[in-house]
């Protein structure tokens, strides 16, 4: 499955509670991407969490507009990547 | 499937359940989707469930057969079984396929009491219960029932059509409940009960109950390494007798009547005890039925070949034995054991019955399934019945879209009625041939077939057949962009279609004529279509409405007549979805794609697109079709993988060599290169193809290419060879040609008119409709542009986000919402939107269940009172 870069921006900041209420949002987030063959793998939030960088698993680009917008996420940018790693020639 | 005996651990999706049956009472129905691995626990869960709730919900139970090929609608007859209504009348009387399943929904239609309809094991389901399904999901929302549909997750590939059922269903009335494995703790107290060590047992199953459960009973010592190793190691402890019965009963799939098994056994059948004490399996209502189909199975799977071809032998003989004429929903079933018995003369007599059952209900899939069996045991049939066999099955290969398998049996046909000497039926498979070599993007062959077909067939008499091959022969020809010669055979099977007196071919040759004619630029052609149209629906012409809808919805999108073209699309779908016509209908979402992609309703777009593009086995044609538009939107949205579908677009279409498929896909792949900034590529990709499309006479063609040779920076075509946006873009008036393509309905385009201006304010108002429709890569161009004329304040674009509505509306109903706070009426709303009123009305009832209120008038209220409107009420129709 091709993996995928999704970059969002998120003009009042993005805020995820660190309690239970945070944590059934994050799982909603990944049972609502299951019905679409999604798998969101990991995030990178910026320092003034006005920006995210996400890395999914998807079977198409369009899944993960989809699963977006059921989960009122923006999506700016999204771009197919590769893993490369700096220790593979070793 | 399982008895149940235990339920560990399933407190949450039995309140779930519950939960659901509720909203279901409450005149919202729902529907529950409970998947898990073989030995789970989804029949122990639904058993329970329904026992729970028997008092105060009716109950429909059905399950889908594991049959080699299904019977036709098996679930619906074991609920037309228990219930004593209507439906087992209908079903008995052979009414239609629409009658049954209206029967039923009338059955469980608010405000009728709750129901609780269970249908289960919907992987081995046929292709009518597929239908059911997706017929009965449409409606959930107008019924009081729960409708729970079951399946093993594993035995669905990606490929299964259960895939594309499920999502066909309405989402907001899904629920998914997924079953996993016991925890180590309940194995222990299960095992605690048994007194026996359950070291390694947790580990072993996965938690899966039914293995557990097999194991504990198995008494070996150590846990079996599968599940089949242990219902085997079981069923070894049983005497002979017991277990020649057992093995007996287990080549009859999901259960065996009492007194099947009885005249099947002889003898044997005094080990029934025995076998029943040994809680392998169990009896109920007077069947016989295995603790699970695991377990079946396994012991079916282990019986060497000729001792199960014996036992197939003495069930077919026990069925046959019940009457001399089975019954047609009985059919399936001979079927399966004739084939196990080896029995090719009762295969023979059975299998091509068992066909036209199943195809008469719809179940085409089976239908062919049963078919091409019959063929594998036709070696000794005279060559007169076997041609009727294989061109039966091209048939329903056609019906289900396998054309590679469709032209194969069809070509065997057309060999075996050469050596004959039927000249007609030779004919007729070579028009067969034609049209599915078309369909499979082979228009060389497609015209080759075609030629021998009219030779044959003029050597006899005129018939329909002959008139048939004249209309695949313009048909043809209108692809290849020859319409003069198009008309003069679609005229000449008019005629004849009408000697004739054949509604159909008329149907079909008066398409023909009107695509012809409008390709010529004749206005008169629509009128035609339209006429062609109104005939097929009249005399209820299948086929002959398909092709008209699609047609008049194909040549609609190509001359920019979006209204004209959705009206065609939209109704073509529903007419074709709720007969199965599965190839038509895939070839109208195509269309729509297109329709929408170049409206700017990318979310639209894809859908339609991914209806044809997730679904593998799709001919070249059709895929090639969703492709376009598929790519085309991937590009405007500046998404990865658009240039894989183009270039994979333009490949099928270079290979069907038509015009028609060829210009759009080198178009959108011009637009993706200028968009990447490849200007020059853009305009040599147009340019290559321009010099066809001008022979051609279409100006919407002409059009399509030349305006990315224009903005590539090559030499264009004179613009009144164009269509009329593109050749005021052409002639320098910038202005005229956003107008236009704003009144045709095409946003976008009409803001890339704009950007060639030079006035900074008419590309800051076009920038910022490029920004609303999420058009990426052409913004950033724009922005470019605007930079290099040295504006400073170049406005940065939306910060996305600010798609969350505080009532959950879409960006449709958003618009839809506020044209009814204009007080207009469907009819129009539908008019200024592009869609039918079918769908306004859909998006209405949207509204109102989102902002919880019973009118139109309500609605606008409290849109106002939540400041969901827009301040004045806005000029454009679409965003």
């Amino acid at each position: 499955m091709p993996r995928y870069l999704v970059e969002r921006s998120f003009p009042d900041g993005l805020s995820i509670p660190m309690d239970a209420s945070g944590e059934k949002t994050c799982l909603g987030v990944v049972t609502r991407n299951s019905e679409d063959g999604v798998t969101w793998v990991q995030s990178f939030v910026s320092e003034d969490k006005l920006r995210s960088f996400c890395i999914y698993d998807a079977p198409s680009p369009e899944a993960i507009r989809r699963t977006a917008a059921r989960n009122k996420l923006p999506v700016d940018r999204i771009t197919q990547v590769r893993v490369l790693d700096p220790y593979f020639y070793r | 499937m399982a008895v149940a005996t235990e339920l560990l651990e399933r407190d949450s999706q039995l309140a779930e359940l519950a939960r659901l049956l509720e909203s279901a009472r409450g005149g919202e129905g729902r529907i529950a989707l409970v998947s898990g691995e073989a030995g789970i626990g989804k029949t122990a869960l639904l058993t329970r469930f329904t026992r729970l709730h028997a008092r105060e919900a009716r109950l429909f139970w059905g399950a889908c057969d594991p049959l080699s090929t299904p019977r036709p609608l098996a679930p619906l007859l074991d609920i037309a079984w228990t219930q004593s209504g209507q439906l087992a009348g209908r079903l008995t009387a052979g009414a239609s396929r629409e009658t049954i399943f209206q029967t039923l929904f009338e059955e469980l239609r608010s405000p009728k009491p709750a129901a609780i309809v269970v249908i289960e094991d919907l992987h081995w389901a046929d292709e009518a219960t597929l239908d059911l399904v997706k017929f009965l999901g449409r409606r959930a929302q107008r019924t009081t029932a729960l409708l729970v549909l079951s399946w093993r997750d594993e035995s669905i590939g990606a490929d299964h059509p259960l895939r594309t059922s499920i999502g066909e269903l309405p989402r907001e009335v899904l629920a998914r409940i997924p079953l996993r494995g016991l925890s180590p703790a309940a194995v222990e107290s299960l095992g605690a009960r048994t007194q026996r060590n359950t070291e390694g047992l947790h580990a072993a199953t996965n938690g899966n109950p039914f293995f557990v459960t097999e194991v504990l009973a198995s008494e070996a010592p150590g846990v079996p390494p599968t599940v089949r190793d242990a219902v085997l190691a079981r069923a070894a402890r049983l005497r002979p007798l017991a277990r020649e019965l057992c093995e007996l009963a287990s080549v009859v799939p999901s259960r065996v009547e009492l007194s099947l098994l009885e005249a099947a056994a002889g003898t044997t059948f005094g080990a029934l005890d025995e076998l029943l004490g040994s809680g392998i399996v169990s009896a109920q209502d007077g069947s016989l039925a295995f603790r699970h189909e695991l377990a079946r199975r396994a012991i079916e799977d282990a019986l060497p070949p000729l001792r199960s071809r014996e036992l197939h032998s003495r069930v077919l003989l026990a069925l046959r034995a019940r009457g001399e004429e089975p019954e047609p929903e009985q059919l399936a079933r001979l079927v399966h054991h004739a084939a196990g018995a080896g029995d090719s003369t009762s295969v023979l007599r059975l299998a091509p019955a068992a066909a036209e059952h199943a195809s008469r209900l719809g179940a085409h899939r089976e239908a062919e399934a049963h078919l091409s069996l019959a063929l594998r045991h036709a070696a000794e049939l005279p060559p007169r019945r076997r041609a009727e066999l294989l061109e039966a099955r091209a048939c329903e290969c056609y019906l289900i879209d396998r054309m590679q398998d469709g032209m194969e049996s069809c070509s065997a046909a057309r060999a075996l009625w050469s050596r004959i000497g039927d000249r007609i039926r030779e004919g007729n498979c070579l028009c067969w041939l034609s049209r599915m070599a078309w369909y499979s993007a082979r228009t060389e062959d497609a015209r080759r077939y075609c030629d021998l077909a009219v030779e044959a067939l003029e050597t006899s008499a005129p018939g329909p057949e002959l008139a048939m091959a004249w209309v695949t022969r313009a048909a043809l020809h209108c692809s290849a962009a020859n319409a003069a010669s198009a008309i003069a055979f679609a005229e000449k099977a008019l005629e004849l279609a009408r000697a004739l007196r054949n509604a159909e071919i008329e149907a079909h040759a008066l398409n023909m004529l009107g695509m012809a004619r409008v390709q010529l630029a004749d206005e008169r052609g629509w009128a035609v279509l339209e006429e062609s149209l109104r005939l097929s629906l009249e005399h209820g012409l299948q086929d002959a409405a398909g092709r008209a809808h699609a047609n008049l919805g194909m040549l609609a999108v190509e001359e920019r007549r979006y209204e004209l073209a959705a009206k065609a699309l939209d109704e073509g779908i529903a007419y074709a979805t709720g007969r199965d016509l599965g190839t038509r209908r895939i070839c109208l979402y195509g269309w729509r794609a297109r329709l929408m992609a170049e409206t700017g309703r990318w979310a639209e777009a894809v859908e339609d697109a991914a209806h044809i593009v997730d679904n593998p086995g799709c001919s070249p044609l059709f895929r090639l079709t969703a492709l376009t538009p598929l790519g085309l939107t991937r590009a405007r949205r500046g998404d990865p993988g658009a240039r894989e579908a183009l270039d994979e677009a333009l490949e099928l279409a270079r290979q069907s060599g038509e015009l028609e498929r060829i210009v759009p896909a080198t178009a959108a792949k011009a637009e993706l290169l200028w968009l990447s900034g490849d200007e020059a590529g853009a305009a040599a990709e147009a340019s290559a193809l321009i010099e066809r499309a001008r022979q051609a006479r279409r100006p919407s063609y002409v059009g399509d290419l030349a305006v990315w040779i224009w903005r590539g920076g090559g030499q264009p075509p004179p613009p009144e060879e164009c269509a009329r946006p593109v050749a005021l873009l052409l002639q320098g008036d910038w202005r005229g040609a956003a107008a236009e393509f704003k009144r045709l309905g095409c946003p976008y385009q009409a803001a890339l008119a704009c950007a060639e201006s030079d006035d900074p304010d008419a590309i800051r108002s076009a920038l910022e409709a490029l920004d609303e429709l999420e058009a990426r890569p052409a913004a950033a161009r724009l922005r470019r542009r605007l930079a290099e004329l040295g504006v400073r304040a170049i406005p940065r674009g939306r910060r996305a986000a600010r798609r969350e509505h505080p009532f959950d509306l879409t960006a449709r109903e958003q618009e839809v919402l506020e044209a009814l706070s204009l007080g207009l009426s469907n009819g129009e709303i539908a008019t200024r939107l592009f869609v039918s009123p079918k769908t306004v009305d859909h998006h209405v009832s949207a509204i109102l269940g989102k902002l919880d209120v019973s009118s139109r008038g309500a609605a606008v209220a409290k849109a106002r009172e939540n400041r969901l409107l827009s301040p004045a009420p806005r000029e454009t129709s679409s965003k």
